[in-house]
């Protein structure tokens, strides 16, 4: 009967601090009963039951391990009970099964206040009591082999409840596994949980007990093998050598899990329907709406086909990922998502796309492509300018881009841009600030002149060379990746190939650049466009309503009149500056004026808020508007 | 004072290393996973950044520092190590003190040193956007982490004097403020959740320091009882010299405050949910349903149940059911904001006093049965993206609902101003299947028509019965689960052999449509936001422009966001007044300052476009306190 005693002596010790507890636990429990009884959404009473097992079951359940074992075994207090005649196991079994005891009391303490607080509206049985009570004695049985097992490990208790906790988050993040089909988180679906009122899930409460038995046994091998040596050297202080083997652990942890979540990557989803164009090598499916949009559909096809071709050439190119297109008619015409995983794909409203147009969409495949290929790296700042140049050199053709009809367009653009570009900053390396200020179609204009350039002075092969440098590197997505970049730059990549500096590069290409906008195809559109700057105010009227107003003056004093509409482009942002770009359908087109105000409308914004202005010329000649003026305003 | 920081702060060791462990390994992690030189000071600064309360940076620092405060003074009684201490040359002011100051100042070197290294790793990202780096907003949340910290530990050292028993009443604390908020709409500048609350004018940081100034007074108060109670404590307190009130003080303030909000609570709980009495309560099973509902509604409920099961048996058939549901059914919701809602097995819905029954309240059982066998077909798979199908959830049983009890008008007008809200505010397909997004740029009771529209160019496309086989491929094993919005929707389309664009087309062709031959309704448009305050209240005035009908609605709304920080109440609606001066028309709301927290607020401005439809509401705006400056 020494199994009396030593629960007389537990008793004793922790009887009143336990009685405060169940107390504070009753106390807790009926204020959530309080707040589900108020809450405009809640489905049941016996849903606070769920609640309690997730946030203050497990706390009892810490605190009642603390005092149980913790105590005893971090403390030595242990060793008088080895003294005492009896078995070793008995004093810990008498502590696994008075702690568990006192959860599954506790339980069914919380569905009797649950039952009684119920709304009398709220329809409950025997079957459905006993139905809870299973699933809830279920779950604190294995909350408490848990902390059970890992009150028996000392100190390293902390590391193995933030590990438990970590795989769980880690689980429930994989792709593959379904967390939910599994005990014990199948037990604790949000809503099966308390509103399945008939079906006993007999197979998941099976699996969860057979669970929290292993963990169990684990707990009592370890407390007793070696006549419990284990525990009392888990029970010490950690050495320095326990930390650092720890934090080897950790480190070769993430690394695997890092390495091994990078190759979890979706099979692409197939289209379907009789409205499918396809192509199998390199893979490419087009979607299209109606039998009016074959045609369309039939030259992106053909074009997306004979770039993929040409870049896979070019830089021999093994694999190319699956590439899908699909139309969709409600979208601006200039609006061309793109998104990859796995494959890349494409969304654009292509209906009515001219060349100029289908090269656009062409570019961003193709930009996407290669940044599915280089992992998501390729559009680091420094080396972002090639990234953009690139797809639509192959967009163009490759080494016959130069002779392509969009050609002069191209070189308009980037005279236009150099011109209003600030000096002293090199364009190439500052892309970001470049895209914004000029505009993505801008962007990969400037980064196609500067590879034509290249083209010109170093031959095809050089920009091949260059291409192949980042399409066959594999970075990873960790930190590693950074520290390779701080010692082999972007800059001294692009020496190495070209055996020229990126700043002379850049004044050479900037040079040739300006010579380019004396060709009279280019020209005639430069003169097109009048170098515009923008200015964007905001202010208010006497009653208090905010206004956003723009304003252009022009650069060249001779020109008062400015053929064309200029559109104000706005969007709400955030206090941080990321790089942005509006494609919404909100603006404000008007004919364009040097003169005067050119738009003036009612803020949609408040006071505070921090809105995203750009202005556009939409210049005769032009496919597509050249951008004036783009930045940030705070609405005053 | 000096030394006995000092000896404090090395008791401290082992908490220090615990941080330093788990800070280290949070950026181990972020390490791993991120290219340090592609992260921006958003990604480092996280939910602290964002507008709004930040729950969960919360949190973390709220129990690390809880942990701090407790390893202060319980140890030191339990092992008697007091008594060494207090046999010093010190008052115990001065002892009670240096703890104090030695844990705030060790949590505060600890979020500086966080600060330092975050700042030091943002600096590998040069980018020319995405690299700039603010260091003053660095600071000011340095600053306001170590007064919450401050405060953290001031409740911390007070409720350790309880023990264990402090931390569930703690939890008990936070609970109410829960409760609070679910009851007033608000817990007011004593809800420590308040403490984070992030507002920006500009690029400007704005903090509610009412709520953290309140908060540092009764940290101060904290402090000071706090100092009273552990300075008349003595050791070894469950010994029998020890004082009757050490000894039963915690369980008896546990029993006194349980007893407490027991009497308060039964007293709430009686009112609200148990004001029919259990013999008021009806009980009644048909062949489909368990119904539970006031015995005063039974004649409405005997009409209505007449329908249940044939209307049961229709929505079964059209879906094909594999499995037919047991439901229950709690016909005794008493809310202004929702007619029913349904969970797995289980309605909640009103009846209306309406005699007989408006058939509308046939149509909302079958629109909640419907519910029902989505998340029993689907065995359960929806739930797990909600998020990308919450307007297929409720477009489906609208759908469904409307084919079993037909109303035409109504469904028309619904349809109407789906439409226009979808070509006025710019909706796409993408939004809609995002519902965290689309809740929080537009009026999230328009998935309702829009996914009754997108349904019906489902069926319209695939057929009616892809509307069960969908339910069901869900609920395939091989289902991925990591699929979000249109990716999610193209593969489960595509294994029910359907097309996502040709659906998204005819959605799209079927509202231009409906757009285009629109001829009835009051459709304004608003402009000219004007605010103003005039006796404690707050004064919105907005011009209104009619649509090409000519019409102007008679009723107008403003859905202010609701401000609570943890509870997830409905939003407030305000109605406004029509104010006519010459040509121009405007309306007017009015509602009290005491409803805003902070300076800036969310809203919605609507109207009722048809006298018996329901409402339609704008994107949400922000807006701004008069003469709130940087």
């Amino acid at each position: 009967m020494m199994w009396r005693i030593i629960l007389a002596k537990d008793a004793r010790e922790h009887g009143l601090a336990l009685c405060a507890l169940t107390l504070g636990l009753l106390a807790v429990f009926a204020l959530s009963l309080a707040r589900q009884s108020a809450s405009e959404f809640s489905m049941s009473s016996f849903q606070v039951v769920y609640f309690a097992l997730l946030t203050i079951m497990p706390l009892i359940a810490l605190i009642l391990g603390n005092r149980l074992i913790v105590r005893e075994y971090t403390g030595g207090t242990r060793r008088f009970m080895e003294s005492l005649p009896i078995a070793p196991a008995t004093p810990l079994v008498v502590k696994f099964v008075s702690g568990w005891l006192y959860l599954l009391i506790a339980g069914a303490m919380l569905i009797a206040l649950a039952a009684w607080f119920a709304d009398p509206a709220e329809y409950y049985d025997k079957r459905y009591l006993a139905l809870l009570l299973s699933k809830t004695g279920t779950v604190l049985s294995l909350l408490w082999s848990i902390v059970f097992f890992a009150s028996l490990t000392g100190k390293f208790r902390l590391i193995i409840y933030l590990a438990i906790i970590t795989a769980l988050v880690y689980l429930f993040f994989l792709p593959g596994f379904n967390e939910n089909r599994l005990p014990p988180v199948a037990l604790m679906d949000s809503e099966l949980f308390a509103l399945e009122r008939d079906i006993f899930p007999w197979r998941h409460i099976g699996q969860t007990l057979l669970i929290a038995a292993a963990i169990t046994l684990a707990g009592f091998g370890l407390a007793l093998a070696s006549d419990g040596s284990y525990a009392d050297q888990l029970g010490k202080p950690l050495s320095r050598r326990n930390l650092l083997a720890t934090s080897i652990m950790v480190i070769a942890i993430l690394t695997i899990a890092t390495s091994l979540r990078e190759k979890w990557t979706p099979e692409p989803a197939e289209f379907t329907g009789r409205y499918v164009l396809q192509h199998d090598d390199p893979a490419i499916e087009v979607a299209y709406i109606a039998d009016q949009h074959r045609e369309q559909a039939q030259l992106t096809l053909n074009n997306l086909r004979n770039a993929l071709l040409q870049m896979r050439e070019d830089v021999g190119l093994r694999r190319l990922p699956m590439l899908k297109v699909t139309l969709n008619t409600g979208m601006e015409k200039r609006q061309i998502s793109a998104t990859f995983r796995g494959s890349v794909s494409v969304t654009a409203n292509f209906a009515d796309f001219n060349t100029y147009e289908h090269s656009m969409m062409n570019t961003v495949a193709l930009h996407h492509i290669m940044l599915l290929l280089t992992n998501s790296r390729w559009d680091y700042e420094s080396r972002h300018w090639l990234l953009d140049g690139f797809a639509r050199w192959w967009a163009e053709g490759g080494a016959s881009a130069p002779a392509s009809p969009n050609t002069a367009e191209y070189l308009a653009r980037a005279v236009l841009a150099m011109r209003q570009s600030k000096p002293g900053i090199n364009p190439l390396l500052a892309w970001q600030r470049t895209t914004e200020q000029h505009g993505f179609e801008s962007a990969f204009a400037l980064g196609f002149t500067a590879l034509m350039y290249l083209q010109q002075t170093h031959g095809a092969e050089t920009l091949h060379k260059l291409a192949s440098s980042y399409l066959f590197e594999d970075p990873p997505s960790s930190s590693v990746e950074s520290l390779k970049t701080l010692f082999n730059t972007d800059t001294s990549r692009f020496q190495q190939i070209t055996s020229l500096s990126i700043d002379t590069f850049t004044q050479s290409w900037l040079a040739w650049l300006e010579e380019q906008g004396d060709s009279p195809a280019v020209n005639a559109l430069i003169d097109a466009a009048p170098a515009l700057n923008g200015s964007v105010t905001t202010d208010a009227d006497d009653n208090g309503t905010r206004f956003l107003s723009a304003s252009y003056q022009s650069r060249d004093t001779q020109t008062d009149t400015v053929d064309g509409d200029c559109v104000l482009r706005y969007k709400r942002t955030l206090a941080y500056d990321r790089e942005e770009d509006i494609f919404n359908k909100e603006h404000d087109r008007q004919p364009c004026t040097t003169t005067q105000t050119a738009h003036r409308i009612a803020s949609p914004f408040a006071p505070g808020d921090r809105a995203f202005v750009i202005l556009e010329h939409e210049a005769p000649g032009f496919n597509w508007p050249i951008r004036v003026w783009s930045g940030r305003v705070t609405i005053q | 004072m000096t030394a006995l920081v000092i000896n404090q702060l090395r008791q401290l060791l082992p908490f220090t290393l615990l941080w330093a462990a788990l800070s280290g390994f949070a950026y181990l992690v972020e390490l791993f996973s991120n290219r340090v030189d592609e992260q921006d000071f958003l990604d480092w600064c996280g939910t602290a950044c964002s507008s709004g309360s930040n729950l969960d940076q919360l949190l973390i620092l709220l129990v690390l520092c809880m942990l701090a405060a407790y390893r202060l003074f319980p140890r030191e009684f339990d092992d008697g190590t007091i008594d060494f201490v207090r046999s010093l040359p010190v008052s115990r002011i001065q002892i009670f003190l240096s703890k104090v100051l030695a844990t705030w100042l060790l949590i505060c070197a600890l979020l500086t040193t966080e600060t330092l290294i975050t700042g030091a790793l943002l600096l590998f990202n040069t980018q020319s956007i995405s690299g700039q780096t603010y260091p003053l907003v660095m600071l000011m949340l340095l600053f306001r982490s170590c007064l919450f910290s401050l405060v953290v530990v001031a409740h911390g050292i007070f409720i350790s004097w309880f023990r264990v028993t402090g931390l569930v009443l703690y939890c008990a604390y936070l609970i109410a403020l829960y409760w609070f908020e679910e009851r007033t709409g608000t817990s007011g500048i004593f809800n420590l959740f308040r403490f984070f609350n992030s507002e920006y004018y500009g690029q400007q940081i704005l903090f509610d320091w009412p709520a953290i100034t309140a908060q540092l007074v009764l940290a101060a108060l904290f402090l000071t009882i706090s100092y009273v109670l552990w300075s008349r404590t003595e050791t070894q307190p469950r010994t029998q010299r020890s004082g009757i009130l050490a000894r039963y003080g915690p369980a008896a303030l546990a029993v006194g405050g349980f007893l407490l909000t027991s009497v308060i609570l039964i007293g709430t709980i009686s009112n609200d949910t148990r004001s029919g009495k259990s013999q008021n309560i009806v009980h009644h099973a048909t062949e489909h349903y368990r119904f539970s509902y006031n015995r005063n509604d039974q004649a409405r409920m005997s009409e209505l149940m007449r329908f249940a099961d044939s209307d049961y048996q229709a929505l079964a058939t059209l879906l094909n059911m594999e499995s037919t549901p047991f439901v229950q059914a709690r016909m005794t919701l008493q809310s202004n904001h929702a007619f029913g809602y349904a969970s797995h097995r289980e309605i909640r819905m009103k009846i209306g006093d309406d005699k007989p029954v408006n058939p509308l309240y046939r149509r909302i059982l079958s629109h909640e049965t419907a519910h029902v066998f989505q998340s029993v077909e689907s065995n359960r798979a929806l739930a797990d993206h909600r998020n990308s199908v919450g307007f297929f959830l409720e477009g489906m049983a609208q759908y469904t609902s409307f084919a079993i009890v037909p109303d035409e008008r109504r469904r028309q007008t619904n349809w109407t101003l789906s439409s226009v809200a979808w070509e006025r505010q710019d909706i796409t397909f993408d939004q809609l299947a995002f519902r965290g997004v689309f809740d929080a740029t537009f009026d999230a009771e328009l998935i309702y028509g829009l996914g009754d529209l997108w349904v019906d160019a489902m069926v319209q496309h695939c057929g009616e019965s892809s509307l069960g086989d969908f339910l069901r491929s869900t609920a395939a094993v091989n289902s991925p689960r990591d699929l979000q919005g249109p990716p999610y929707w193209r593969y489960q389309l595509s294994a029910i052999n359907c097309d996502l664009d040709q659906i998204n087309h005819l959605w799209r062709q079927r509202m231009q449509q409906i757009v285009d031959t629109r001829t009835d309704g009051g459709f304004p448009t608003f402009s000219d936001v004007a605010t103003r305050i005039a006796n404690d209240r707050l004064q919105l005035t907005i011009t209104l422009t009619p649509d090409p009908t000519g019409a102007l609605p008679q009723r107008y709304l403003l859905r202010m966001a609701n401000e609570t920080s943890i509870a997830n109440r409905p939003h407030r609606i305000v109605r406004g007044q029509i104010i006519e001066r010459g040509p121009e028309t405007t309306v007017q709301f009015d509602l009290p300052l005491s409803s805003i927290t902070g300076q800036r607020f969310r809203y919605q401005l609507g109207f009722v476009p048809y006298p018996d439809s329901r409402h339609y509401f704008e994107k949400w705006r922000n807006g701004t306190l008069p003469n709130t400056r940087q």
